[in-house]
């Protein structure tokens, strides 16, 4: 143990070679992350991804209860975000506030009912003895 | 190190920018499918413009616009946290999605108005 934590009642001392390593790695990952999403991004512009039906129900009309979910998820997915790298170093938030548990809860709730109605209704629009 | 955080940090910004100008650019351009949004739904197909809808999709762009600009504030403050969110606009979340859900509802099964007749003919015979 004193190996990686040098004497006992001094700070703990690093080895440098596991910072070196944890430094080459942490870079590895950061270049294959920006490619990763720069290729994304390029699928998605040239349509090979094809966002056209993202908020379409299999009827192929759109529906408002994915379009409002998928603008909370997102809003506050982005909101995370810019609060974990907001900081000198990246963070976790120390707390997430009900209200925005409340908030997804709402909009998820909402899209399930949403699609149980409509599932509700195919259902009864099945011929008798089909 | 703090480079590298200060690289991520970039490549995921921007990432999330070029998403959202995407995603957009295509509803705008209604390259992704926007047809009969605010249109009501009925078992036969759509039918005519929904204001049930319309104060829906405007209560959601107002709720996602208050949350941003509520963490944007609490960011330039150098308070990373979630901004405590004002019981108000869970009332008009939960308000709107309800009339959203009931106009759906009365719709499909016609719970506020006359039966359709029709469809519950012996033959079952659609308009």
């Amino acid at each position: 143990m004193n190996f990686f934590f040098g004497l006992q009642g001094a700070a703990p001392a690093v080895n440098p070679q596991w910072t070196t390593l944890a430094l080459v790695i942490g870079w590895i990952l950061t270049i294959f992350v920006g490619l990763l999403a720069g290729w994304i991004l390029f699928l998605i512009v040239t349509g090979k991804i094809n966002l056209s039906g993202l908020i379409s129900e299999p009827t192929g009309q759109a529906s408002l209860s994915r379009f409002q979910f998928l603008v909370f998820t997102f809003v506050i997915a982005l909101s995370l975000f810019l609060i974990i790298v907001g900081g000198d170093r990246p963070a976790f938030p120390e707390k997430i506030p009900g209200g925005i548990l409340a908030l997804l809860g709402i909009s998820g709730g909402s899209y399930v009912v949403a699609k149980g109605i409509a599932a509700s209704t195919a259902d009864s629009d099945t011929p008798q003895g089909t | 190190m703090h480079r590298l955080f200060l690289i991520a940090r970039i490549e995921i910004q921007v990432f999330l920018v070029a998403l959202t100008l995407i995603v957009g650019f295509q509803l705008l351009t209604r390259k992704m499918n926007t047809e009969g949004l605010l249109f009501e739904k009925k078992p036969d197909g759509p039918a005519g413009f929904s204001p049930a809808r319309l104060q829906m999709l405007l209560v959601t762009l107002a709720g996602a616009f208050y949350l941003i600009s509520g963490v944007t504030a609490n960011i330039n403050q150098s308070r990373l946290e979630f901004p405590d969110l004002d019981n108000r606009l869970f009332l008009l979340l939960c308000g709107s999605h309800f009339v959203y859900l009931g106009g759906k509802l009365n719709s499909f099964f016609k719970l506020f108005g006359k039966s359709d007749t029709t469809a519950n003919s012996p033959k079952g015979d659609k308009q």
